[in-house]
């Protein structure tokens, strides 16, 4: 058995458009080994999400994915029949979205929709699944939890409700847990709880997680390894720990440098300058470029390569094709 | 506290609403401080704490169901509609989501100049210079003036609130959340705006986030609320390092840092936050707090004390802290830092 | 649209000022062909005496249940023919437009002026004002419409003041309804705060702040209700107690024609499709009116 899980080469995904052919995700490639948290961190409408969503074909019209492929354990998923994604989907990757109140269904009762995530994939049903969804959401932490199969989304609190989608997330054992933005509806207190819940899973269980947020903190505190997104594309790739003290695209450098710090209040918060790429005719060179502070003339007409550079590290950016341009001798074309 | 140099005063200020099912919503109870002149106040609490319904009140957009508060002096809590509306430009309020508090059929320039307007500021083309020095002074081209708040981006939407804020001259400003909706480079540059705005015009401003992290970058000082109350108050740095309620202590442990773990100390409050509906006898917060609970925890509801200079907490247990919060610093590599 | 990319201040919005409503209406085909339709309408019931051939009372014995030019035993000189009482039917085709129209335009604007007028300090204000209309509402909608204009109508015989108000009485419900929800709901919105916070004064936010956002569901809402009394005109005709018999009006006459439907069925045909000519015009250029209103339409 491979260690890697999940392999994503070149995935392109299309969204069509009165104005024209967006590209939110635009050339991405990613690894997951197992047990490995991956962090794909970035602001809105970097494609984070809509990667999330490419990578168990669930990109809503009029998206479609138009080339790459996605490696999960060895297979292609884009290549794979309907039925079988069903079965894959919640089986061996489960999902987990940011807004529990709507990815829940309001009529049902919690334990019903437990039960159902069991019983679709033949992993248990009727009293065997009864007694599986008390242990899980036990197991999530959620007191009285026979009473609370009982309950409605709406009767329970944020936090539970999110425990509840993670729950039906973790239900039938997945290898890969997909978590876009999990905690970014709720309150720090209750964020941190969540964090923990999922560490927990993660050493438990062996959950490799592709974790989407774009908080930096989390990422920090959380992830094995980060990517780092920017209009559709991977910019910095790179273990977390790493990346985050030695952040080398400008762009992670920016993000790094406007996050506001509790420990240091006196430290400059410095904003990002420039203005952002039409999706829809981006310009030639790099997508940074019209924001960056070291760009220089091949940055205007050459999109830079995601190469590597050092450890475990690559990077898209021309500064760091050059070494001699780190010295300071850029622009002298 | 000295009394003259509190712009904004909120004394024993408290809101309950019934519920169509007779529940009482405890939102504000008995809330007293002040508001520094000049200063930024930052206050920050988790979702159902108050903080909203606490600005609201300090504007008078609702009625306190008891309490006061004083601006510059004055009890506005006793004045009519027509008075108050004297007072009205000079407290203005920034609220959260952007899109929304600008109406969607005016323009940018319809949306700035009712302030200069209603107070008969000038000509109409004096007017509209005023709203293109406006829009410069927030970071906006002027051109822009004819076009719809959809058109602009979230940013940029935040900056026309606040130019029409900013265009009744108001001494006050009540910033709710302004940039919760925000991306983190664009927080930066709204942050950026706010804390230059306030000293370049001498703004006095309540800033209300639940974002510890946005909360200590543009404030002097900082008053943490919990259900309905003010836990803790104090120079923000005294709070943030040295914090002496135990629930601001969760909250700073609760929040992700960029750096290596451990911290000085890992608090996770357990179960969810109970409602301003019920709330607990004694110390509201006494069901959550992770600290050894005496009988007056129980039964009495704690005062906001001075415990240090200038700083105060309302626990029967806190004391003056001595060893600070420590967080991740990176002390090897250039980041954080400023471009040299 | 916004652009959903990270930006900055000195970033283009979305370039150029949005185009008018008048602009956008052009744009949608439907609309526009709509808005045709009943400009037609409109032009041939303005210019009714110059357009109708002849006399829409005038009985032509000749021409008792003519055909349609195009039907065997037609006669050009009455193109759709002519009704029971040799009345050429192209004549009073066009002259009932006037009637279906003007009513249709006045009860619409009355109850639009009403509903609103009261609608909106209901939504603002709350309280007493919003709990006694509110309940008067609900009374007056427990009215059947039928049988409430039969009674106007009997009690002063048929008169074209009567028909507005027996047409008027329960259209304002409608209007009523919308004007207060959406009041009410912008009322609560944080940019009616913001203008009480600037210190405006209760009619400027009404009629400045308000007004403009709860106008265009109105306006969509009037034209659709334009088209339900249309028909409530025609149906009262129809049974013989709207129009004044005199008045040439489409329900008058497809009730006269309704005995010849076998026979001479254009009698009753003829001034059926014009109400649904109509009435469709109106609908699908309400709907374009709406479209074209919404700022957040607007590209």
């Amino acid at each position: 058995m491979s260690q890697l899980l999940l392999q994503v080469l070149n995935l392109q995904t299309r969204l069509l458009t009165h104005r024209g052919a967006l590209c939110p995700v635009d050339g991405v490639s990613l690894a997951i080994r197992r047990g490995e948290t991956v962090a794909l961190v970035g602001e809105s409408g970097c494609g984070k999400s809509m990667t999330a969503l490419s990578l168990v074909r669930l990109v809503p019209r009029p998206g479609r994915i138009v080339s790459g492929q996605v490696l999960f354990d060895g297979e292609d998923l884009l290549l794979k029949p309907d039925a079988e994604m069903r079965r894959i989907r919640g089986r061996r990757i489960g999902m987990v979205f940011q807004d529990p109140l709507s990815t829940l269904n309001p009529t049902l009762r919690v334990g019903h929709q437990i039960e159902e995530s069991l019983r679709v994939h033949g992993v248990a049903r009727g009293p065997a699944a009864r007694q599986r969804s008390v242990e899980l959401l036990e197991a999530m932490g959620i007191p009285s939890a026979r009473e609370r199969l009982q309950s409605y989304p709406h009767e329970l609190s944020g936090g539970m409700r999110q425990r509840v989608m993670i729950a039906i997330a973790v239900s039938c054992e997945p290898d890969l847990l997909i978590a876009d933005e999990p905690t970014t509806a709720l309150d720090v207190t209750l964020q941190a709880q969540i964090m923990d819940l999922l560490a927990r899973l993660k050493a438990e269980r062996g959950l490799a997680i592709l974790l989407i947020t774009h908080d930096l903190g989390v990422v920090s505190q959380f992830s094995d390894c980060v990517a780092v997104m920017y209009a559709g594309q991977i910019v910095e790739q790179g273990p977390t720990a790493d990346l985050l003290q030695n952040p080398r695209h400008p762009y992670t450098q920016g993000l790094l440098r406007c996050v506001p710090r509790l420990g240091r209040p006196d430290l400059e918060i410095l904003p990002i300058e420039g203005s952002v790429p039409d999706t829809v005719s981006p310009p030639p060179g790099c997508r940074f470029a019209p924001r960056c502070p070291e760009a220089w003339n091949r940055c205007w007409t050459e999109m830079p390569a995601l190469r590597p550079h050092g450890e475990g590290r690559t990077v898209r950016c021309h500064l760091y094709a050059e070494p001699q341009l780190l010295a300071g001798e850029g622009g002298m074309e | 506290m000295n009394q003259e140099n509190a712009l904004v005063r909120a004394e024993d200020l408290t809101r309950h609403f019934v519920t169509d099912l007779g529940r009482t919503v405890r939102a504000v109870d008995n809330v007293t401080f002040d508001v520094l002149r000049g200063e930024t106040l930052g206050l920050v609490g988790e979702s159902g704490c108050g903080k909203t319904t606490l600005g609201r009140l300090l504007c008078r957009f609702q009625e306190p169901t008891r309490g006061k508060v004083f601006f510059d002096g004055v009890d506005l809590t006793g004045l009519g509609p027509g008075e108050l509306r004297r007072f009205r430009p000079r407290i203005q309020m920034i609220f959260q989501d952007p899109l929304s508090s600008l109406n969607p059929h005016k323009t940018a320039e319809q949306i700035i100049d009712p302030p200069l307007r209603i107070r008969r500021y000038g000509t109409p083309s004096a007017i509209r210079d005023r709203v293109t020095e406006l829009m410069q002074l927030v970071g906006l081209d002027a051109s822009h003036a004819p076009k719809f708040p959809h058109q602009f981006s979230g940013g940029q939407q935040q900056r026309i609130a606040i130019a029409r804020a900013l265009a009744a001259q108001p001494d006050f400003i009540v910033a709710d959340e302004p940039v919760a909706s925000l991306d983190v480079s664009i927080q930066a540059q709204i942050l950026s705006l706010l804390r230059r705005l306030q000293k370049q015009l001498r703004l006095t401003v309540l800033f209300i986030s639940h974002d510890l992290g946005v909360v200590s970058c543009v404030s002097h000082r900082i008053a943490v609320m919990y259900l309905g109350r003010i836990v803790e108050i104090g120079p923000a740095h005294a709070v943030l390092q040295r914090p002496l309620h135990p629930y601001t202590r969760a909250l700073l442990a609760a929040v992700p840092q960029i750096g290596p773990e451990p911290r000085s100390e890992r608090i996770r409050l357990s179960g969810d936050p109970p409602s301003p509906m019920d709330v607990p006898a004694g110390c509201r917060f006494h069901t959550r707090c992770y600290l050894k609970l005496t009988s007056e925890c129980h039964t009495q509801e704690p005062a906001l004390r001075e415990l240090i200079s200038g700083h105060r907490a309302a626990c029967h247990l806190a004391e003056p802290v001595s060893d600070p919060v420590r967080y991740p610093l990176n002390v090897n590599g250039p980041f954080p830092g400023p471009i040299s | 649209m916004a652009s959903p990319w990270v930006e900055d201040a000195t970033l283009e919005p979305t370039p150029g000022t949005p185009p008018g409503t008048l602009k956008l209406l052009l744009k949608n085909r439907v609309a526009l062909a709509s808005g045709l339709v009943l400009l037609g309408f409109v032009i041939v019931a303005l210019f009714a005496p110059l357009l109708a051939p002849h006399d829409p009372g005038k009985q032509h014995p000749e021409a008792i249940r003519a055909s349609p030019f195009w039907l065997p035993g037609g006669d050009i000189r009455f193109p759709l023919g002519a009704d029971s009482l040799g009345r050429d039917l192209l004549s009073r085709t066009i002259y009932g437009a006037r009637v279906s129209i003007l009513l249709g335009v006045v009860v619409v604007l009355l109850t639009l002026v009403m509903g609103t007028g009261l609608g909106m300090p209901a939504g603002y204000f709350g309280g007493w004002l919003d709990t006694v209309l509110s309940r008067a509402v609900d009374i007056l909608l427990a009215f059947p419409f039928l049988i409430f204009a039969l009674a106007i109508m009997a009690s002063t015989g048929p008169n074209l003041v009567a028909l507005v108000s027996a047409l008027a009485f329960k259209g304002w419900v409608d209007f009523y309804r919308v004007a207060r929800a959406d009041t009410l709901a912008a009322r609560e919105s944080s940019y009616v705060t913001a203008a009480r916070g600037i210190g405006a004064s209760t009619p400027y936010i009404l009629f400045r702040e308000i007004l403009p956002n709860i106008a265009p569901p109105l306006i969509v809402l009037a034209t659709l209700r334009m088209a339900v009394i249309i028909i409530a005109e025609a149906s009262l005709s129809f049974l013989g107690i709207g129009v004044p018999p005199g008045i040439p009006a489409w329900g008058t006459m497809v009730a006269d024609g309704r005995g010849d439907i076998a026979g001479a069925w254009w009698t009753a045909t003829i001034p059926g499709l014009a109400v649904l000519g109509l009435v469709l015009a109106v609908n699908l250029f309400g709907e374009g009116l709406r479209d074209a209103l919404d700022p957040r339409m607007r590209r």
